[in-house]
């Protein structure tokens, strides 16, 4: 792959993949060689590794790794089918490889490209170990091994000569072994399925795909025909047909709004990409393509199947879609898929008896989503939703139970619409969708309701026509002959029907009755049928071809003439047009012969066409023309297809027993509708389970590990990061904005009052004073709790945060095998968007610093006397122009010795000055760049990320972190945020004759000092001690270059504390608290390090608001 | 001006046939599902009736038989909208005396005209 579409996410997916994979290897190779090779579940989980290494270092094109995996994973396979014990030396190369697989990710580390690791030497061991003498001649074609089924069935598969054979048992089971759905399983018959055989044999894929047919399909022109042609040139068409059970109702109210989907089944040679390229089929239009069986050989080059490369646009149309909506479409989206993910959790916690409320809230929430992101044409999207809504929907049929493993699966789903959804509010577009896990719930699913489908294999099988029969009849061909040789000529006009026939069925028979005068109607047909091989039609979806047999002794341009030009075609036939008729009738006749015993067996299906009749017919007595011939024809045509059915239909006509076959109509639909949705459901477990079992093994063994949680939970908090751009919308209660509203009126009165003031002031002056006096108060009131309301508009409850955690929590709890307690207060705590947006990261990170430290492993705590349990406390709640968000465990605290101990290792302090700092303010090292928690704390090779993230995040949104920790006891750390970044706080200091403005959030303390107060360590650096604590010295008029007027006596200090550092600032004046509105400068201004920007006091003079940030880390930089 | 009852609980859906049926020039009612819309219907005359059927509190089906059975409004023209194509359900809203039905996704242009016919249609009855 090039390096211009191998990212760097990419990359850094796969080195974690990579590392974990290999670890799995090393332990599993560890295991075996413990207990002598024996154990089966241990090799196959290790052949799956190796398995999935090999598919993804092919992936990303690193060809070295890919060839030794590539070897490892024969090697195991041998041991895996028992044709191989591995011996000392033979587990000892295994080591090898291994040492070289981490060696070759260390150079892809540091070079970012292919390996130059030389495996020569380990290779030829691995060949050796590849040839080595099997303990039993044993082949893989003789023995049934479960997991390989394509094998053994290339094998064993009967090959019978009868081409019109009904499908046998022997069959069946063949075909159960390709993913196609039933539906289009019962359509095959023998000949099929030897076909089918014969491609698989010669290394062809097969897909199977839906095509959905709407009314776009046809706008675009793209004819049924036309398409079938153009996908029978360029692959081999096993077999094509309409999926009866989704057309609905001939006489349902509204028929455009049924789509019809036909439904093929091919093989090619081709990758899915390449055929969709040379059949320039708009990939849009195909409802689902699903490789069925795809050939060894040809599995690597796809490897990407699972996460589907699709292209998605987020677009404005510019009339109905537009920005706005765009931007309400992806928050919906995201509180959809977080209340999917809301009651899942709350069904885990207690799956047996949980609120059916939640399952409705749930298939709602889907719902929902599917129907939004149908209008947006998301069609990847929509399809989700919609397998996670049938999913569901299966569940509250009671069709299957909410099992642990089943809240597992959808969460994981969850997870993976929840990401497609995260990349179209970051990019507004969606590049892929994971589907892998999808497959793995629907196959769950699936296979709970094996009941059904076990019924299903004893359907009987339908009887497929000849796509090449044209459906005359005997007397058709007859007349089709006597034109012939009465010299008479034989027309084939081609109507196209758009859309809704009921308003062109008159049009039609006027035609009709034009032409007649002229000449003689042999046959009417649709077309569509004949041609396709498609069972039944919604008339009213698409263009509907009719075609009308015509003989007559005009010519063509006469023909053209009287059909008033609405003809869409008119060809004239000849001799071998006829020919073709009568050889395709008599073919027909002794197909339908040899079927005829299947086809006694009646399928719950509606009669399709007689109803078109009925509805034509009825259409036609509406509009009082005559439309005998119409139907008369229709019947005649279809009556030759289905002779069976339409003999007993016809029968109950003439009796004038129309309403039979309409109830019989409606008793079956929702005998359909279930088959709909069983097919659904199983409709989307690809092909990829089945026809690859190392991959659907390679999930097992992912599920086992726990690598899929432990990988969510690192790539979490890296999505989410680019929140704060993507989502700048807020959704405002209303309540709020009325209140806004009623005082913006009350301003309005204020502004009245002071003009009425202003109109006559001069004439009674002590009046107007006090008067004057007055209404300023009341403005001041006003716009005080104009401010408020405003920033309430902003304020969204920090719930939005929280409810992300019992998730993280229970992921990282279960890979950690800890048994941890969330409990979650203050939620509805609001605060500030912007500042919402910044916290979720480092809580996320705290959380799991607590979880993976913190808390100890049951065992521990039983021993330290504590619960079982462990609990872990979210408290948020506000404290002045603050708000605190506590996040405490009751673990095992930190304890300030060994970091003490650590940092003196790590060189982030001196021994003296190690004695200086009190045990308090030593734990704040953990918040050193260079001080990993993870070896110092607890002995968990950790993924922890080094809490200066977490501390340069809170920096950023002027926030404080403070630690307090016991021993044994717990760890709580307490996050100390501004309310709002907009309006701050400040206090305004004086240096020289320049006032400042330093954030109030930042301001711990002031204090009046002398100048003597000030000390130093090493003569270097200015310190103040204060209390216990010794705080360095900042000055401002250094920093800024000002004169200052010190006063020896009479000094300020401003202790100011972001995160955990603390500074004392030197000024000359405190001037007081004021709110102020933080106004951006321009960018020259702003580049002076240590000023945030500016403000305008009361009486007009700008203030510089001081970065407290910045100036901290300068001063350290001096330091 | 004609008021239209829009009963949908995706504000997302909501916002688009706002926007589409602006140019109609109606006063558009928005509820989030059939109780509130239940509650517009007495405070307010409705011309037409917009309403999906999944929804929380009370769906389409409840809020269409309470309609039905409001003598003000046995006969108000009611659109359905929903991503359902169930035979039965389709169905049930005939039964239940829907004016027409509109599977999502639909054409917004559709909805216009639609919504223009109706309206036209029954100021003539």
């Amino acid at each position: 792959m090039n390096d211009s579409i191998m990212n760097n996410d990419m990359l850094q997916d796969f080195l974690e993949e990579a590392k974990e994979m290999i670890e799995v290897l090393n332990h599993g190779i560890l295991t075996l060689e413990q207990s002598g090779g024996g154990n089966i579940d241990i090799v196959n989980e290790i052949f799956r590794s190796a398995h999935t290494l090999k598919g993804m270092s092919g992936m990303m094109g690193f060809t070295n790794m890919n060839h030794l995996t590539h070897t490892m994973e024969n090697a195991l396979d041998k041991v895996r089918n028992g044709e191989m014990i591995l011996n000392t030396d033979q587990i000892d190369v295994l080591f090898e490889c291994l040492d070289e697989l981490n060696d070759m990710l260390a150079d892809i580390i540091n070079e970012s490209g292919d390996s130059n690791v030389d495996t020569q030497e380990t290779l030829e061991k691995l060949k050796d170990m590849l040839n080595s003498p099997k303990p039993e001649t044993k082949s893989k074609f003789e023995t049934p091994v479960p997991s390989k089924p394509k094998t053994i069935q290339k094998a064993e598969f009967p090959v019978s000569t009868s081409k019109e054979e009904k499908i046998n048992q022997t069959d069946a089971e063949y075909l159960n072994q390709l993913m196609i759905p039933d539906e289009v399983l019962n359509l095959f018959k023998k000949y099929d399925v030897e076909k089918l055989h014969n491609l698989i044999l010669n290394d062809y894929n097969i897909y199977y795909f839906k095509v959905l047919l709407d009314k776009d399909f046809c706008k675009k022109n793209i004819s049924l025909i036309e398409f079938y042609k153009k996908l029978e040139s360029s692959v081999e068409i096993i077999l094509s047909s309409c999926i009866t059970d989704s057309i609905p109702d001939i006489d349902a109210i509204d028929l455009k709004n049924y789509d019809m989907q036909i439904v093929f089944v091919i093989a090619s040679k081709q990758t899915k990409k390449e055929f969709f390229k040379k059949t320039g089929i708009d990939s849009n239009k195909i409802f689902e393509i699903f490789e069925t069986f795809e050939n060894e050989q040809l599995q690597i080059q796809d490897n990407s199947k699972d996460e589907e490369e699709i292209f998605f646009e987020l677009t404005f149309d510019g009339e109905f879609i537009t920005p706005e909506i765009i931007k309400s479409f992806k928050e919906e989206s995201v509180e959809h898929i977080h209340e999917f993910n809301e009651c899942l959790l709350k069904i885990e916690k207690n799956p047996d008896n949980f609120n059916p409320e939640l399952i409705n809230a749930m298939f709602r929430a889907m719902h929902t989503m599917k129907g939004l992101a149908n209008m947006f044409s998301l069609k990847p999207i929509s399809e989700f939703a919609h397998k996670l809504e049938n999913s569901i929907d299966a569940v509250r049929n009671g069709k299957i139970k909410m099992t642990e493993s089943l809240v597992e699966l959808l969460l994981k789903n969850c997870d993976s619409l929840g990401a497609a959804v995260q990349e179209l509010v970051e990019t507004n577009k969606i590049t892929k969708i994971n589907n892998k896990v999808l497959h793995e719930l629907l196959n769950l699913i699936n296979s709970n309701e094996k009941p059904e489908s076990a019924l299903s294999t004893e359907k009987p099988h339908k009887i497929i026509k000849n796509p090449f029969y044209y459906g005359f009849s005997e007397e058709d061909i007859k007349k089709f002959e006597t034109a012939i040789t009465n010299k008479n000529n034989i027309y084939e006009i081609t109507f196209f029907y758009k859309q809704d026939l009921s308003e062109n069925i008159n049009n039609f028979d006027i035609i009709k009755t034009k032409i007649e005068l002229f000449g003689e109607i042999a046959a009417l047909m649709f077309d569509i049928d004949e041609i396709i091989g498609l069972d039944y039609f919604n008339p009213a979806n698409f263009d509907l071809p009719i075609k009308l047999y015509y003989i007559s002794q005009e010519n063509i341009s006469t023909i053209s003439m009287l059909t008033d030009k609405s003809a869409e075609n008119i060809r004239k036939l000849d001799e071998t047009d006829v020919k073709n008729f009568r050889e395709s009738y008599s073919k027909y006749v002794s197909d339908k012969n040899s079927t005829s015993l299947s086809s006694k067996i009646k399928r719950p299906k509606p009669v399709r066409k007689q109803e078109l009749e009925n509805h034509i017919k009825k259409e036609g007595n509406k509009s009082e023309t005559n439309t005998k011939e119409t139907t008369i024809s229709i019947k005649e045509s279809h009556s030759k297809i289905k002779r069976e059915q339409n003999e007993e239909l016809r029968r109950r006509e003439n009796s004038g027993e129309q309403t039979p076959i309409m109830e019989q109509t409606k008793s079956s639909s929702p005998e359909q509708n279930k088959q709909q949705l069983n097919s659904l459901v199983k409709s989307g477990v690809s092909a990829v389970e089945k026809s690859n079992p190392d991959r659907a093994a390679k999930r097992e063994s992912e599920k086992k590990t726990g690598i899929n949680d432990s990988k969510e939970i690192q790539t979490k908090p890296a999505t989410s990061s680019g929140l704060a751009q993507g989502n700048t919308t807020v959704r405002v209660d209303i309540e709020k904005l009325d209140a806004l509203m009623n005082l913006v009126g009350e301003l309005l009165i204020a502004k009245t009052q002071v003009e009425q003031i202003g109109l006559n002031f001069d004439e009674n002056i002590s009046e107007n004073k006090s008067k004057l006096k007055f209404v300023t108060e009341q403005l001041g009131r006003v716009t005080n709790d104009i401010q408020e309301a405003i920033m309430k508009t902003r304020m969204v409850p920090i719930g939005t945060v929280f409810n992300r955690f019992p998730r993280v929590v229970r992921d990282i709890a279960k890979a950690r095998n800890k048994k941890v307690n969330l409990i979650i207060k203050g939620e509805e705590t609001e605060l500030d968007k912007t500042v919402i947006e910044e916290i979720g990261d480092p809580m996320v990170h705290l959380i799991r610093n607590a979880l993976d430290h913190g808390i100890e492993e049951p065992e521990k705590r039983i021993a330290a006397g504590k619960s079982e349990t462990g609990t872990l406390t979210l408290n948020a709640f506000h404290e002045g122009n603050h708000i605190i968000i506590e996040i405490a465990d009751d673990g095992a605290g930190i304890n300030p010795k060994i970091i003490r101990k650590k940092s003196l290792e790590k060189g982030l302090l001196t021994i003296e000055e190690s004695n200086m700092i009190p045990d308090a303010e030593i734990i704040k090292f953990i918040f050193k760049p260079g001080f990993s928690t993870a070896e110092v704390i607890t002995d968990i090779s950790g993924r922890g990320v080094g809490m200066d993230v977490v501390k340069s995040n809170i920096s950023k949104i002027n926030g404080i972190v403070d630690i307090q920790t016991n021993v044994g006891a717990g760890t709580t750390f307490t996050i100390k945020l501004p309310l709002t970044l907009a309006i701050i706080n400040s206090l305004l200091v004086k240096v020289g004759e320049q006032i400042f403005a330093t954030p109030l959030a930042a301001v711990i303390e002031s204090l009046k000092i002398k100048a003597a107060d000030i000390g130093s360590i090493e003569g270097k650096y200015e310190i103040i001690k204060l209390r216990d604590g010794v705080i360095p010295i900042l000055r401002l008029n250094s920093q800024f270059k000002i004169q200052s007027k010190e006063n020896k006596d009479k000094l300020f200090i401003v202790v100011i504390g972001l995160a955990e550092e603390k500074y004392a600032i030197v000024v000359d004046d405190l001037l007081g608290q004021q709110e102020i509105v933080i106004k951006s400068l321009n960018h020259k201004i702003v580049s002076t390090p240590g000023i945030a920007g500016a403000t305008i006091l009361g009486d007009g003079q700008v203030v510089l608001i001081l970065d407290i940030s910045t100036l901290i880390s300068n001063a350290k930089k001096n330091r | 001006m004609p008021n239209l009852l829009l009963i949908d609980d995706s504000p997302t859906m909501r916002k688009m046939i706002k926007l589409a049926l602006k140019s109609l020039n109606l006063t558009i009612f928005e509820s989030n599902n059939g109780i509130e819309g239940i509650e517009i219907l007495n405070n307010e005359k409705i011309d037409i009736a917009m309403t999906d059927l999944n929804m929380p509190e009370m769906n389409g089906f409840d809020f269409l038989r309470y309609m039905r059975q409001n003598e003000n409004y046995s006969n108000t023209p009611v659109i359905i909208v929903s991503t359902e194509n169930k035979l039965e359900i389709l169905e049930e809203a005939k039964k239940l005396g829907i004016t027409e039905y509109l599977k999502k996704p639909f054409n917004m242009k559709e909805l216009q005209e639609l919504i223009a016919k109706l309206l036209t249609l029954n100021k003539t009855v």
